[in-house]
């Protein structure tokens, strides 16, 4: 265990040196930031416009926040697309499997190293997302005139749960593209396939949510929405429940029915990647 | 041999559908030999490399690395092992020096020192803080032996190690492989088709064609030593009377090659005896050479003319 725990993390070093020079991961990370920060100061721009200015530095993050998820996440699964087929288009794989590495380590890895690109990219826009409400309007504690409503602590743990959350829903994406990326040869592949799959199963989320089937019988039958499939849009529940909470409305609790579907969505639908993932590379011939 | 031997192979199958790669394979190089694995293009060498080295799995049999089976106790097979296959593939956008401290790090990192050592020895001191896009292929192929080198292994599977390479280049890598083995008693499988250059490095080699290990041995089991030739030089107006002795007194097939220019098998003949016997019946023996059948003889008639070999 404590070996396969050092190996795992030799494999995660090795992986982080690797792409932390690879262009398309730096131009990555520099696309979300660079559309995050104009992204504020348009925000800001169209509110005055408008006239419709936010109450709140928080209120100003969160909105922002919720905007800068659309477009990263999707920047984000393309660069996870990449992080096992890098090694299997360059033929770098035989390498690392010639070394005292098993395939379950080595896509143990990979998964991790998906999860720290998460946890890079959440801290990324929340950093430039309270940077700017911090800018325009300040933050804190939240304030109505002399009236303090909550201290910034409860901002802050609110805020912790949320990215928990968002981490959560990031990951069953992450488990996804890595599953496609242990599938494919090529990166160019990977990603054309990752993208079709992330859209088709975006589009799912317009199926009505009252269209579904049932399962089980009598007092224990559930309903399950087809729309469940679009797991990907399961990313905006812990934003909403952030929604109320600059006009004073506390989260009550975050263990709600939302957040358990999004935890069992999104769990089951990570486990089920990894082992679609695990099956592949426990039997492929990386050196056809 | 012994359970120590750095590698056997036993029964080694690979299928892959109904066709079949390889068959029935049984190998065995003893530590610090040099061990050369020939066959054409297609014979199913890489195959087997990749099974010796779990990169997939046998159909049947197996294969022990040092007598751990690289199936069942892989990472401790695999340890000492350094490998070289299918050609160099390397991160192109970092440097050369980069690509071995990243691999380098799988089994807990290597030393700067060791880096530089091993870009020495493969000649890539000067490029090695460029990027990996910028290398010829004869600079890739001596970044990935650099790197089969990189961890000290015993045992060192080359697959090709001089595709692409220069003549200069594939001298170097030869004498390259000699130092390893005179400096750490490294093991070394090398496959190639170059037989010439194994002909210079190898203790012992394998010969496969169609999946099927054909012979192996010494480089005398495999040439045969009954097999050498001999060529006899002497004055030309004693030429049929040379050859006439010979066939008489030694039973042999020696015929004529030009004026004063005879041939012959050596089969089991002692050649100073031979030379006496020609001198004392008055024949003017101007030169005796053994010639012994090269590998490149040995294997076409192995493997057939038509076998893509150079």
């Amino acid at each position: 265990m404590i070996d396969s725990l050092a190996t795992i993390s030799r494999l995660v070093q090795a992986d982080v040196m690797k792409l932390s020079r690879y262009w398309v991961v730096i131009a990555g990370y520099a696309a979300m930031a660079i559309v995050a920060i104009p992204g504020a100061m348009f925000f800001y721009m169209g509110e005055q416009a408008l006239n419709v200015t936010s109450a709140s530095g928080y209120e100003f993050a969160f909105s922002l926040m919720v905007r800068c998820l659309d477009f990263s996440s999707s920047i984000l699964f393309v660069m996870l697309c990449i992080v096992f087929s890098i090694d299997v288009s360059n033929s770098t794989i035989k390498y690392i499997l010639t070394r005292p590495v098993t395939r379950l380590e080595l896509l143990l890895s990979k998964y991790a190293v998906a999860g720290l690109m998460v946890v890079i990219t959440l801290a990324l826009l929340w950093v430039a997302c309270l940077g700017a409400g911090a800018y325009y309007y300040g933050l804190g504690e939240l304030r109505e005139n002399d009236y303090v409503i909550f201290e910034a602590s409860v901002m802050y743990k609110n805020i912790a749960f949320a990215s928990l959350f968002l981490a959560i829903a990031m990951a069953a994406q992450a488990s996804m593209a890595v599953a496609i990326s242990a599938h494919s040869s090529t990166m160019g592949g990977a990603i054309i396939i990752g993208l079709i799959l992330y859209t088709l199963i975006g589009i799912m989320a317009v199926i009505p949510p009252t269209l579904g089937f049932e399962v089980g019988s009598g007092s224990s039958a559930f309903f399950v929405p087809y729309s469940i499939v679009a797991f990907t849009s399961q990313l905006v529940a812990p934003m909403v429940m952030l929604d109320d909470l600059p006009s004073g409305v506390d989260v009550e609790s975050w263990w709600n029915g939302d957040m358990q579907r999004l935890v069992f969505v999104c769990g089951s639908v990570g486990i089920g990647f990894f082992a679609l993932a695990a099956a592949r590379v426990r039997k492929r011939d990386f050196t056809l | 041999m012994t359970d120590e031997a750095a590698i056997r192979a036993e029964g080694l199958s690979k299928h892959f559908g109904d066709f079949v790669a390889v068959a029935d394979v049984n190998l065995e190089v003893g530590a610090g030999e040099i061990f050369g694995f020939l066959g054409p293009n297609g014979a199913g060498k890489t195959t087997t490399i990749r099974m010796l080295l779990g990169l997939i799995s046998p159909s049947a049999g197996r294969a022990l690395l040092f007598g751990k089976d690289i199936r069942r106790e892989f990472k401790r097979a695999i340890r000492n092992v350094g490998a070289f296959v299918e050609g160099p593939a390397f991160y192109s956008f970092l440097s050369g020096r980069r690509n071995l401290r990243l691999f380098g790090t799988l089994s807990g990192g290597v030393s700067e020192a060791r880096i530089d050592e091993v870009l020495d020895w493969t000649g890539l001191t000067a490029p090695a803080d460029s990027r990996v896009a910028g290398y010829s292929q004869g600079m890739r192929q001596r970044l990935g032996i650099a790197l089969a080198l990189l961890e000290a292994p015993r045992l060192l599977i080359l697959d090709e190690p001089t595709n692409g390479l220069d003549p200069q280049g594939t001298r170097e890598i030869r004498e390259l492989m000699g130092r390893i083995r005179s400096e750490s008693g490294t093991t070394i499988l090398v496959s190639s088709h170059l037989l010439g250059e194994m002909e210079r490095i190898c203790d012992r080699v394998a010969i496969i064609a169609g999946g099927t290990i054909l012979q192996q041995g010494t480089l005398d089991d495999v040439i045969g030593r009954e097999s050498q030739r001999v060529e006899l030089d002497v004055t030309p107006e004693h030429g049929e009377r040379a050859i006439q002795h010979l066939r008489e007194r030694f039973q042999t097939d020696a015929h004529s090659t030009r004026r004063g220019a005879l041939e012959f098998s050596r089969g089991s003949l002692d050649l100073a005896v031979l030379n006496r016997s020609l001198v004392e019946a008055g024949i003017d023996v101007s030169g005796l050479t053994p010639r012994r059948r090269s590998l490149e003889q040995a294997f076409v008639a192995l493997t057939g003319e038509h076998s893509s070999i150079r």
